[in-house]
């Protein structure tokens, strides 16, 4: 059976790139040498294929046809959107889909209660784009893009999101191959796009959330930061409802590294890995 | 029906480069498959940002216009201080808290 070998939840702060030319330099050398020490960490444990969980932004979904989750089905995955790559600087990546596993993903799910559609025309926007460029640049992992709705009102509740985790590590440790497999969500900390509260954070809910990530507290996680306590405290701040899932393939696990310290001028981009070997 | 159409509109036109080149250009035909009223299209055509807020724009979609049309930090400075207790039927769907002062870093 294939067996989860690693696991890396990362921001997916698009600052990184697009506010570069002001980002504080220690920071940002600090932040690059995070992702190169969870790019070796993830190398060693030799995945050949990546599990991928990283919210839209309404981008490839709009509000017509808004899937909670959904498994993208197609030869490769690619992006990011052009806006995000001429406008933000936004890296791109190309790597192939493992098809079979996405296909036998999305019928256990739905036939398992996972409220999963299926995309087969699709582009992997900046969420994905950002933590595969830094950890596995070298595109040459397949990977089985998994995208979550953390912007179309209503939301799932976090503890479905935490089901999808659960789910993924029963799929993947009941998939008949021998495959090493790492799992990758994408997330974000407090944060509004758009909003009144733009630029403003609370850094005490902030520094709370970080607390129990490095004490792997998921039941605290899932009873205190409910979709709607999430968003009170900016309005994207359901992207983290990704670590969420994350915290349902690594159940208790605490991180075996986690960075978490912001980069001036560019905001909060937390990076951590579980070696799961 | 409107503010769905008004939201599809500005979608339609940021996911497509050579739509937004075009606006950005002036050329408003690319407004003319919606079913806009017309302070919805005035509000298109000029560019009014808080007024597409208050008249229901999707948050992220907005910011999303904004960053295709404007300079990086424009929303931040001209925008966001001209939307403090406007209603928007997507950003009230969840209660929010007040802004705070803490900044990231």
């Amino acid at each position: 059976m294939a067996k989860i070998v690693s696991v890396v939840a990362s921001t997916h702060n698009p600052r990184i790139f697009w506010n570069r030319d002001q980002a504080d330099k220690n920071d940002l050398e600090a932040l690059y040498t995070a992702f190169a020490d969870v790019r070796k960490m993830l190398a060693e444990t030799k995945p050949d294929m990546i599990v991928a969980v990283a919210n839209d932004h309404l981008d490839n979904f709009f509000l017509d046809n808004m899937p909670t989750f959904s498994v993208g089905i197609a030869p490769t995955a690619e992006g990011p959107f052009w806006y995000e790559s001429e406008i933000m600087f936004l890296p791109s990546y190309k790597a192939n889909v493992q098809l079979d596993f996405a296909e036998y993903l999305l019928r256990a799910g739905v036939e398992q209660g996972i409220q999963f559609s299926q995309v087969r025309e699709f582009k992997i926007d900046h969420a994905f784009t950002v933590p595969l460029s830094f950890v596995r640049p070298e595109e040459d992992i397949p990977v089985v893009p998994v995208m979550t709705n953390a912007f179309g009102y209503p939301i799932a509740t976090n503890q479905r999101w935490y089901e999808l985790g659960q789910f993924i590590r029963r799929s993947i440790e009941a998939w008949p191959g021998n495959q090493r497999v790492a799992v990758i969500g994408s997330f974000n900390l407090t944060v509004e796009v758009g909003g009144p509260k733009m630029g403003k954070y609370n850094m005490d809910f902030t520094r709370w959330i970080i607390e129990q990530m490095k004490e792997g507290n998921r039941d605290q996680i899932l009873k205190t930061l409910t979709v709607p306590r999430l968003i009170e405290e900016g309005n994207s701040t359901a992207e983290f409802l990704n670590y969420v899932t994350v915290l349902g393939v690594v159940e208790e696990a605490k991180p075996t590294f986690i960075q978490h310290k912001p980069v001036k001028g560019v905001g909060m981009c937390p990076v951590v890995f579980w070696d799961m070997q | 029906m409107s503010v769905y159409e008004l939201n599809r509109a500005i979608h339609h036109v940021y996911v497509d480069r050579d739509k937004t080149m075009a606006f950005r250009e002036g050329d408003i035909s690319v407004l003319a498959p919606f079913d806009l009223t017309d302070d919805e299209r005035n509000a298109l055509i000029n560019r009014d940002f808080p007024k597409l807020w208050a008249l229901h724009t999707h948050p992220v979609l907005l910011f999303h216009l904004s960053a295709v049309l404007n300079p990086r930090e424009w929303y931040i400075e001209n925008v966001v201080p001209k939307i403090q207790g406007v209603p928007n039927v997507w950003y009230d769907y969840y209660p929010h808290t007040e802004a705070t002062t803490g900044t990231p870093a």
